[in-house]
């Protein structure tokens, strides 16, 4: 607004005070052309009489014509000498209103009396040779004029600018002011902010349904929000159960594998009830079964169960494997696949353990989906470290990834796999929990020993100081 | 509603300091950009010098007055710089004295207010008797134009001689004009015809030019004018004949004269004779003389002036110098 106000008064002053003094220029310019047309009638009609010295006829013709405008003081005639011949005055020429007259050859003199402002306008008799016509006027009124002009363009002007700085402050109450405040509590939105915080903004009636609109979007944007959440969840724990069920037939593996060891272990001890030595060897062996079977299932459960847990935390890599070949073994005998993992630093990550567990598992179960036509399948795990990250790395000798479908794997809803195998969703879903916890999931521009694809799980690394301080 | 009072009340006072500013800026320049004006104090007790009477004759200037033969405006002009010529070369300034009519200047030049002047014929006849006044040169005309009363009428009337002038309006310059009344008075008192029933009426117009001008535009139905006078007219304006017409032709009379004072020193008036005998000799002064229409001056012979005289008695006789 100030700028306004300095930019209205830089433009308009000038131009009101150019126009005051054209207004006085106009009327000084139309009380010069009165005097100068009467001043020119009477040189016109004197000739004759200046000639002749005839003053008595000279003065007649002064005194008529000077009564046809009310503004002259006073008409005279002086000669070339700048003698006065014969004048209106009731009395005698005053002296010093001669010496002001003789001054110079100028049309039009100014000056000033105790009466107010007189315009003096001279006009020549014959080329000056018979002497000059002097009329003079009152510029009282003009000048009144162009002050009451004046009075009212500054009025004009100050009028002027009040509204302009009333409207601007209206305008900023009504409109600037609920607007910027509606700006910055858009600007601040945050999907995790409460919406009974969002500020009540009144201002025109059209800035309040603009700031409603804003606050029953934000409303039906939270709710979406939630409901992503939801289906989020929803997908991940599919996923989870989708590679639980993969799983299944290796979990059959990881129980009848065992079951028949101990069956057999039994059934030796059942034939030799009292033989110590049997039992030596096979209670043990039993135990160990038992205790397979239970830790199978255990981690089986635990993964599918798991999704409820949000919170990340320092997690050694070689539980992670560990997990994973627990979880894969079966699956892997099954399908004579020749795993091969590798840790060639232990180090601590920080992740979710199920979240990430899962990813690595998706990772593994699609390389055991891509080699499965091989002769001699082959994939290979393998964890490294640098200061700030964890790397996992599930590498097959698998057909690979097409290169025009390199950018779309990541996609929900994109599969290779035929029919009604694949979800889709493994690949996005496992990128997306990476991230969440500030890593990422990628795809290999390059095997580095395998012909296949190679997948890389990122994730934050935590020193073991870092982790031990905390 | 504090927050909104105080910006109310800032938004007052800043609007409060505008407002001075304007004001004060536009009386600023306004006092700025007024000229300084001078206050004269109008003291009507202090009495402005009174113009001189020029009646009283300084030495070092010689008082020239020209017979309004042409309008005094049109006088003045024309016969300006043979004055100044003249004055000059007898080493005077010159005070170009001019009256309102042939009488006016008769009066002043008998009353001693002229030293000098180019009359009419009239004036020199009228002021002969006073033993005042002295002939000094006479002009000589150009193309030889001789000096004539004439009759003029508007070329498209129906007056083609001094008889169709019946119940018309005369147009006369002057009462003491030799070719502009006394010589017309005479030919129509001579001819029978009573100036004062024959004609509807007479108007003095004051000059010959205007005598002229009556004519063409119909103010008077004829006139009488100097032929001079009307030669120098068509000279300026050669389609005036297309106008008017010549009805009646005067004999030839004696041209307007150069007189002198009587009281004028020999000296002087023997530069002045001189002077104007002599101002044909040169280039200026051959063009200040054809501006007026005259080649050369001549001595004035006294002959030249007798026909003059003669009429003028028998105008004095005819009743002519109580007319109108």
């Amino acid at each position: 607004m100030r700028v306004g106000l300095i930019t209205l008064l830089i433009i308009f002053l000038p131009i009101g005070l150019h126009f005051i003094f054209s207004v006085k220029v106009s009327a000084e310019k139309s009380l010069f052309d009165r005097g100068h047309n009467l001043a020119s009638s009477i040189a016109a009609q004197t000739v004759d009489k200046l000639l002749v010295g005839d003053k008595l006829s000279l003065l007649d013709i002064i005194e008529n014509l000077s009564g046809t405008d009310e503004d002259v003081l006073y008409v005279c005639l002086t000669d070339p000498n700048g003698d006065v011949i014969v004048h209106t005055y009731s009395v005698t020429f005053p002296e010093n209103l001669k010496n002001v007259l003789n001054e110079n050859d100028e049309p039009m003199k100014l000056y000033r009396t105790f009466q107010g402002a007189v315009m003096n306008v001279s006009v020549p008799v014959m080329s000056g040779q018979l002497g000059t016509v002097n009329v003079g006027l009152s510029r009282n009124e003009s000048i009144a004029a162009s002050r009451h002009l004046a009075i009212i363009l500054v009025l004009g002007l100050v009028s002027g600018l009040f509204i302009i700085v009333i409207g601007a402050r209206f305008i900023t109450l009504k409109v600037s002011r609920p607007l910027n405040s509606l700006e910055q509590t858009v600007s601040h939105f945050s999907p995790y902010g409460s919406r009974t915080d969002w500020p009540e903004i009144k201002g025109t009636r059209e800035v309040s349904s603009l700031a409603d609109g804003f606050r029953e979007m934000v409303c039906r944007l939270d709710a979406l929000e939630h409901e992503r959440k939801i289906t989020e969840a929803h997908m991940v724990h599919t996923e989870r159960l989708a590679a639980l069920g993969e799983l299944a037939a290796g979990l059959t593996h990881e129980i009848r594998n065992p079951l028949d060891g101990m069956l057999e272990c039994v059934r030796y001890l059942e034939s030799n009830p009292d033989n110590e030595a049997f039992k030596e060897k096979y209670l043990p062996m039993i135990r160990n079964g038992l205790q397979r079977i239970n830790d199978v299932m255990r981690h089986m459960l635990t993964y599918a169960r798991s999704g409820s847990e949000t919170n990340s935390d320092a997690c050694p890599t070689y539980e992670l494997i560990d997990s994973l070949e627990l979880m894969l073994k079966g699956k892997i005998e099954a399908n004579n696949i020749h795993l091969t993992k590798k840790e060639s630093l232990k180090c601590i990550c920080y992740c979710n353990k199920h979240e990430t567990l899962q990813a690595s598992l998706n990772l593994v179960l699609n390389a055991i989906d891509a080699v499965k036509e091989n002769e001699a399948p082959e994939i290979d795990v393998e964890i490294r470290c640098d200061p700030n990250w964890v790397y996992l790395t599930v590498e097959d000798n698998g057909p690979g990834i097409y290169e025009l479908n390199r950018e779309k794997v990541f996609e929900p809803f994109f599969t290779t796999k035929p029919g009604d195998e694949g979800t889709g969703l493994g690949l996005a879903i496992s990128r997306q929990l990476m991230r969440a916890v500030g890593g990422d999931l990628e795809l290999s521009a390059e095997p580095k020993k395998l012909s296949g694809a190679s997948f890389i799980i990122r994730i934050p690394r935590v020193l073991e100081e870092e982790c031990c301080n905390a | 509603m504090d927050l909104k009072k105080s910006g109310i009340g800032k938004t007052i006072a800043l609007l409060s300091v505008i407002a001075v500013i304007i004001f004060a800026f536009f009386a600023v320049l306004t006092k700025f950009y007024t000229p300084a004006e001078p206050f004269v104090d109008i003291d009507f007790a202090t009495t402005a010098p009174e113009r001189e009477n020029t009646a009283q004759n300084p030495s070092d200037e010689l008082r020239f007055a020209v017979a309004t033969m042409w309008s005094v405006e049109s006088t003045f002009t024309m016969y300006q710089r043979l004055i100044d010529r003249i004055c000059t070369d007898v080493g005077l300034q010159d005070s170009f004295v001019l009256r309102s009519s042939y009488g006016s200047l008769r009066k002043a030049i008998e009353n001693g207010e002229v030293d000098a002047a180019f009359v009419c014929t009239g004036p020199y006849i009228y002021a002969l008797p006073s033993g005042k006044i002295k002939l000094l040169v006479e002009p000589l005309f150009v193309d030889d134009h001789q000096y004539h009363s004439v009759i003029i009428a508007p070329s498209g009337s129906n007056i083609e001689s001094i008889k169709d002038l019946e119940g018309t309006v005369l147009g006369l310059s002057d009462p003491e004009s030799f070719t502009g009344c006394m010589v017309p008075y005479v030919m129509f008192t001579e001819s029978g015809y009573d100036i004062d029933t024959y004609f509807e009426k007479v108007i003095f117009t004051g000059s010959h030019d205007r005598t002229i001008h009556a004519v063409e535009r119909g103010i008077v139905s004829a006139a009488a004018v100097h032929s001079v006078v009307l030669e120098s007219a068509k000279r300026e304006d050669p389609a005036l004949m297309d106008r008017i017409k010549v009805i009646w032709t005067s004999e030839t009379f004696g041209p307007p004269p150069i007189i002198i004072a009587a009281e004028m020193e020999d000296s002087l008036a023997d530069s002045l004779r001189e002077a104007f005998i002599n101002m044909h000799n040169d280039e200026d002064g051959r063009m200040i003389l054809s501006s007026i229409g005259i080649e050369r001056f001549l001595p004035a012979d006294e002959k030249n002036y007798d026909t003059a005289i003669e009429l003028y008695e028998r105008y004095k006789k005819l009743g002519g110098s109580n007319w109108p």
